[in-house]
């Protein structure tokens, strides 16, 4: 987890010192609160169940390269419970692979480390069981879907994990999984028929039992593949929002949304992942990392604006995220409309 | 139990009076002096330290104990195996290399490494800066220091004859070194 | 198959499975979700022995169990980092393995992402109490071997406790002991110092790691749903019990202690 530009030791001081000051200065003019400009485009790839690119700190008015740039990708895939890696109920995997045009100073063993980092840290918020989608069920006890959301980091100019977080939430917001129907296999009749059975949760009493067989034995697409139904979870997918800490003093002063070199400066980040929902807020993940250290008393000041500044974050995303939905499905009206 | 043992992070009462001066296993934090190895804090005249027992990585002013393992005319490459009286593990030696320039304090433009040092002889000098990334620079243009052991052709020990001789105790023969003065003379 | 075809004998039906083996024996003693904890409170942690100094040959080791979390550390080092430019501070590497037998499961002894996870949780917590820069152009060495194994959060938890104390075995100069503690959220209660079984069935874990010496921080690592509010709770709890376990650490480094 370590900063991925190299900086002496008076780059470091000069960073900090300007951040420091009283009326804080940053290299781009921005507040400590500022964030750069966020773009976001859902539906970039066209043969996964669902897709973002996201950008942080993209200038305008040139071309891509600058700014943070993140892809995720969400795919399906169908999976054996019995004899497969299968897990009854579905399984949610999670991906993150750093592209060498990124970091072109790591060697390629660091460059895993830190995928491996990034992956972790998206695996265990994202597929922990709190937030696992309900629909990835095919046949109860056979087939389940396989959920995997594979993130690449295109470019990383800092803040890495809010572009990795805002990329996976979009992702998973536009995934529709395939909707299916059981198809039944009849041996009692000899007829060779297929019968469609609507798909229903009873799970047939025992899997042994060859006296009753109920159970359905495969599926089908009900519908054209685009059709589907959006991931069913209890809460919300979480946003992240991550406090550079300047100080370890009982009052910290934090900063959003840091440069990569502002990242290398500073001894402390804390990683915070809200979810917000109707029934409350809700902490899915906490991270600290740097070789600082801090007080717990601050801890409840910083949980409390980390949280403020999430809700802001996830209220903007998710007003993006319905003017992207609309405006996809506008272009497919008037396309449809030309022929 | 002994009431005087600190372990790492335990608050150091400090004694009225001039504030004393913070040597190794000792740090100041927040204006409270603070130990951080384990062990019994001492004083000696101003400073206080709690004794290193492990080995540690060589400082400047360090003095240190290594083999010759390889001898250019412009440089000699030591294993050091000693730090300030503390041995090292086995295998995790440090790289210390004497240059020809800080063989001896007189007469440097005429220093040859082959009449000052062989391959295998013990060295002792003193670390004069962390050097670059491979190696710490060593000097041994002291009185004290230089050559501490070493077997001539023959294969004996060889007693040191004068500040750049050394005789093989069986042959006679004298071989070219740059040699320590030794402790107590 | 339909070829040969037998319709006097019963034939099985097309596709079979081996069962499954799920030790369903209606145990009493055994703990299971839903259930009040057993044999301790739930902020009681369970018993640590811990002896330093146990590897000989390393510079400092330390070995902890807690029922059945079993981890040995050896710290070797300081010495000379090869194959990198120079370095100002010195480098804490954290290595961990598990033995193959230390879970349900064999695990192969090769480098997977969860021992590299562990380890980067524990560098985390450990990082800031070491003084490197008291070691420059220096790598320290810390190997954790999990011999068994009662819950990812238990290990990170035991294995902070166990490296700090092989570093203080090690005279590694810190600026203060680590000690670590877990905690999982079971329903509206907090559990401390969760086993396996108990982490899986809590809506969240949470692992802090403090310098009680210095009444600090050195790392957070919470998953799963809470509310911020217990998110504090939660912390307060651990470092409370941080404070215990740095007493028995305190004594297990004090009684290994020989003056030369």
């Amino acid at each position: 987890m370590s900063a991925t530009v190299s900086l002496s030791k008076s780059e470091k001081s000069y960073i900090r010192t300007a951040l420091g000051e009283l009326s804080p200065i940053r290299a781009d003019g921005r507040s400590l609160l500022d964030y750069r400009s966020i773009a976001l485009e859902t539906g970039v790839a066209s043969l996964a169940n669902g897709s973002a690119r996201v950008n942080i700190g993209k200038t305008a008015g040139e071309e891509s390269g600058s700014g943070t740039e993140v892809i995720a990708a969400v795919k399906l895939e169908v999976e054996g419970v019995l004899e497969g890696e299968g897990v009854d109920g579905g399984r949610l995997m999670c991906t993150v692979s750093c592209s060498p045009a990124a970091y072109p100073h790591l060697s390629s063993a660091a460059l895993d480390d830190l995928s491996y980092d990034m992956t972790i840290i998206l695996n265990q918020c994202l597929s922990h069981p709190s937030l696992h989608p309900k629909n990835l069920v095919i046949i109860p006890k056979r087939r389940s879907w396989l959920l995997t959301l594979d993130v690449i980091v295109l470019s990383d100019s800092g803040n890495v994990y809010d572009a990795l977080f805002l990329a996976a939430r979009s992702a998973l917001c536009d995934t529709k999984v395939p909707k299916t129907r059981s198809v039944q296999y009849q041996p009692k009749s000899n007829a060779l028929g297929e019968q469609d059975v609507e798909m229903s949760a009873e799970a047939p009493a025992s899997i042994f039992s060859t006296k009753e067989v109920k159970s359905t034995a495969d599926f089908e697409l009900a519908d054209y593949w685009d059709e589907g139904e959006p991931l069913d979870i209890n809460q919300e997918w979480p946003v992240c929002v991550t406090l550079n800490l300047l100080s370890a003093k009982s009052l910290p002063t934090y900063f959003l949304d840091a440069t990569s070199q502002e990242e290398a400066a500073i001894p402390l980040r804390l990683l915070l992942l809200f979810s917000f929902s109707p029934s409350g807020t809700r902490l899915q993940s906490m991270r600290l990392m740097g070789d600082g250290e801090i007080q717990l008393e601050s801890m409840t000041q910083l949980l409390e604006s980390g949280e403020n500044h999430a809700r802001k974050l996830f209220q903007a995303l998710k007003n993006k995220l319905q003017e992207e939905d609309f405006r996809r499905n506008q272009k497919a009206l008037a396309r449809f409309d030309l022929r | 139990m002994d009431v005087d043992l600190k372990l790492p992070g335990q608050p150091i009462q400090i004694p009225r009076g001039p504030a004393p001066q913070l040597s190794n296993g000792v740090y100041s934090r927040d204006g409270q002096v603070r130990a951080s190895l384990v062990g019994i804090p001492i004083y000696q005249a101003s400073t206080l330290s709690i004794r290193r027992v492990r080995p540690h990585p060589p400082t400047s002013n360090s003095i240190v104990l290594g083999t010759v393992t390889r001898l250019s005319p412009i440089q000699a490459t030591v294993s050091i195996t000693v730090v300030d009286g503390i041995p090292l593990l086995p295998g995790e030696e440090f790289t210390g290399v004497i240059r020809v320039q800080d063989v001896r304090a007189t007469d440097k433009d005429r220093v040859k490494m082959g009449d000052c040092f062989r391959g295998g002889d013990v060295v002792k000098g003193v670390v004069i800066s962390l050097g670059d990334a491979q190696s710490y620079y060593i000097t041994t243009a002291r009185n004290d220091l230089g050559v501490i052991f070493a077997t001539s052709e023959a294969g004996y020990t060889m007693q040191a004859a004068s500040w750049q001789e050394m005789r093989c105790p069986k042959t006679g023969k004298i071989e070219k070194r740059k040699c320590a003065k030794p402790e107590g003379l | 198959m339909s070829t040969n075809f037998d319709r006097r004998r019963i034939n099985g039906p097309e596709d079979s499975f081996s069962p499954v083996l799920v030790d369903d024996d209606e145990d009493e003693t055994k703990w299971r979700p839903g259930k009040p904890r057993q044999s301790r409170q739930p902020q009681d942690i369970r018993p640590i022995f811990l002896q330093p100094g146990l590897i000989s040959q390393a510079n400092g080791s330390a070995y902890i169990e807690t029922e059945r979390t079993k981890i040995a550390c050896a710290v070797y080092g300081p010495r000379q980092s090869k194959n990198v430019g120079y370095i100002e501070r010195g480098r804490l590497n954290v290595q961990v393995k598990f033995a193959p037998f230390s879970c349900h499961k064999r695990r192969a002894p090769i480098r997977d992402a969860e021992d590299r996870s562990i380890a980067v949780l524990i560098h985390q917590s450990l990082v800031s109490s070491v003084r490197l820069e008291l070691f420059p152009k220096s790598t320290i060495d810390v190997f954790l071997t999990i011999i068994e194994n009662d819950g990812i959060d238990s290990c990170v938890a035991t294995g902070t406790v166990a490296a700090s104390t092989a570093l203080a075995d090690a005279g590694i100069e810190m600026l203060g002991l680590v000690t670590s503690c877990a905690a999982t959220l079971m329903g509206e209660e907090i559990w401390l110092d969760p086993n396996h079984d108990e982490a899986t069935a809590g809506a969240s874990t949470l692992v802090l790691a403090c310098m009680p010496a210095l009444n600090v921080v050195t790392s957070v690592w919470q998953n799963g749903t809470i509310s911020p509010k217990q998110g504090l709770e939660c912390m307060k709890a651990c470092q409370e019990r941080c404070e215990t376990i740095h007493s028995i650490v305190a004594q297990s480094l004090v009684s290994n202690f020989t003056p030369e």
